[in-house]
């Protein structure tokens, strides 16, 4: 009987998880203002009007310009915090951010000796 | 601070590294013969590389790296070290030969396989949940890449399918973690093991446990969260697939052993009967779903079920006995199964194929091949002399020993019939007529180690005590 009760609590959990999102829903379809119109069904490209379709082919090195991006600009945000604390660390520190940066710099080497960063 | 004790681990990532720039500035010369031998070079140094892991492991101390628990480097992380690092070597040495005509890109290949091993140690190594978890996703993650690696159709179903499952199964294992963290106030597995003791537990804890489960029975491959196994095994490459039912069953075994023995013995009244059901269910699917498959890579990846229910039955025991049982299963249970993975290596390079047809007559092609297989076979059986046999004896015996005799009889009821679908094999390679009786020929570096790993059946199965006696050091006190 113990397991019961105990599993109670489970089933609580999960009832109160599913009134969350249903919940949610209901109330704002109950108190939302109802004006459809033909405008709110585009779709969204930033305030512009949509030209064409969005089913359109794009070069698969835009994709990989950013993902070398990204990985950069990660590694610029934690600079900033390493930066802050920088005279506090002192040297372990500095050669934990360049063992960081060398292997991010590893990966830019594969891009480059990959021909990635030549644009065709 | 203690840098030191991370040694083994940052020689495995330098390797990988190092692999990956030499392969860059090397590939570049696209004549056929200087490539060739760049691919074994590549090979070559990841295999110093592991090797110098191993004896970095030996001169490690005890110890916790951080002042915290996120690395401990403790006796029974350093005995699972030694097994990656081996298991890894093995690997290596299969891919070198599987790769060679299949794909161009092998840096990344050992680059993924390198990382993804260190992974494994890391996880060992985790003292604490969430250290835990991000090795646990450096050893996922880079097996989705290597199971799709060679961009077959199989390869990337299974890549496909072990992704979705995966994420989702380590989705459910951070909420587990999230609600243990939020019960204990601690991420420290021998933390919550001491708050559990003390008696005041909250009322969401069954759930977190059961989370915590499904997150871990999803990487040992347990019962009901077993559908990614025979695709990923049967689309990956052969050794990936070596690694996949060796390693990763290994560390995930290894993690499992020290989440439930250090953090949630105080409750095992708690998950004893859930991990019961989950063993007898993933014995009897797992041995009788093997039985009607056609696809040996398919019937490997069942039968790879079956044996994590036998291992479930030492954590459901949960003895110093009973781990010391399990983690000296794990390791006749490896060495057979990337013997068995290194022979399909070697014929699927020949045959073309993976269907347990196919290996009709292999007894004239190769009957060195078919001696290496029937030993590993009849190991995972568990038949004597060999290691296998041992490895079920200990683990039965103390089952029975400590009171779980309905377990040590079902589990002997499936090893059991494990044997008959080990045969079917065997009588498929020793009896049937061959279509081609062209000679399979290998390298020598190939017979080498699988002589050495049927010499390491044979002598585990007649001279088991060592073994045991170092697997029983291995187990920390946490009782």
């Amino acid at each position: 009987m113990k397991l019961l009760a105990d599993y109670m609590w489970v089933v609580l959990f999960m009832g109160l998880g599913m009134l969350f999102v249903f919940g949610g829903y209901i109330t704002s379809w109950l108190i939302r203002p109802s004006k459809p119109s033909s405008k709110k069904l585009f779709t969204y490209e930033c305030g512009e009007v949509p030209v064409g379709s969005s089913w359109v082919q794009f070069n698969i090195r835009y994709y990989l310009f950013a993902l070398i991006f990204v990985i950069f600009d990660v590694e610029v945000a934690f600079l900033f915090p390493w930066a802050v604390v920088f005279k506090e660390l002192g040297l372990v520190a500095f050669v934990e951010m360049m063992i960081f940066m060398a292997i991010l710099l590893v990966g830019l080497l594969y891009a480059w000796r990959k021909g990635i960063l030549k644009w065709m | 601070m203690n840098y030191t004790l991370l040694t083994p681990e940052i020689i495995v990532c330098c390797t990988a590294l190092l692999v990956l720039v030499v392969d860059l500035f090397m590939a570049q010369g696209e004549g056929a013969k200087s490539t060739k031998s760049t691919k074994k070079l590549l090979g070559w140094i990841a295999i110093a590389g592991l090797v110098a892991g191993m004896f970095a492991v030996y001169n490690t101390p005890e110890g916790l790296a951080f002042g915290n628990r996120s690395f401990v480097n403790d006796t029974f992380a350093m005995y699972f070290k030694y097994l990656f690092l081996g298991i890894g070597i093995l690997v290596i040495v299969s891919s070198m030969d599987y790769l060679a005509e299949r794909t161009t890109h092998h840096g990344e290949y050992y680059f993924v396989l390198l990382l993804v091993i260190m992974g494994t140690m890391f996880m060992v190594s985790a003292g604490e949940l969430i250290s835990l978890y991000v090795s646990l996703e450096m050893l996922s993650v880079g097996s989705y890449v290597l199971v799709a690696y060679l961009r077959t159709r199989q390869g990337i179903e299974g890549g496909i399918k072990y992704l979705l499952f995966g994420a989702f199964c380590s989705a459910v294992l951070l909420y587990g973690i999230g609600i243990i963290y939020g019960l204990t106030g601690t991420t420290e597995i021998k933390g919550i093991g001491e708050f559990l003791n003390q008696g005041d537990k909250g009322c969401a804890l069954p759930l977190g446990l059961a989370f915590i489960l499904a997150g871990f029975g999803f990487k040992i491959a347990c019962i009901p969260f077993h559908f990614w196994v025979p695709e990923a095994y049967e689309g990956a490459p052969t050794p990936i697939t070596a690694f996949l039912a060796s390693a990763s069953k290994v560390a995930s075994f290894a993690v499992f052993i020290r989440v439930f023995m250090e953090g949630f013995i105080g409750i095992r009244q708690e998950w004893t009967m859930a991990l019961i059901i989950l063993c007898i269910l993933t014995m009897a699917i797992g041995n009788l779903s093997a039985i009607p498959q056609t696809n040996i890579k398919r019937l490997l990846a069942y039968s790879s079920i079956g044996h994590a229910g036998y291992l479930l039955i030492g954590l459901v025991i949960g003895t110093v006995n009973g781990l010391s049982a399990v983690m000296f299963y794990l390791l006749v249970y490896a060495l057979a199964i990337l013997g068995i993975f290194m022979v399909i290596a070697i014929i699927s390079k020949r045959i073309d194929t993976d269907e347990i047809e196919g290996y009709e007559g292999m007894y004239k092609r190769s009957p060195f091949l078919c001696l290496c297989m029937l030993i590993c076979l009849a190991s995972l059986a568990g038949l004597p002399p060999l290691a296998g046999f041992m490895g079920k004896f200990y683990l039965f015996a103390y089952a029975v020993h400590a009171g779980y005799i309905y377990l040590a009889v079902i589990g002997f009821i499936f090893s059991t019939i494990s044997v008959y679908y080990y045969f079917r094999i065997l009588k498929s390679m020793y009896f049937m007529e061959a279509k081609d009786e062209s000679i399979i020929s290998f390298s020598p570096l190939l017979k080498v180690v699988l002589i050495l790993i049927m010499l390491g059946l044979f002598l585990i199965g007649i001279l088991p005590q060592s073994f045991i006696s170092s697997a029983i050091e291995s187990v920390p006190k946490w009782y």
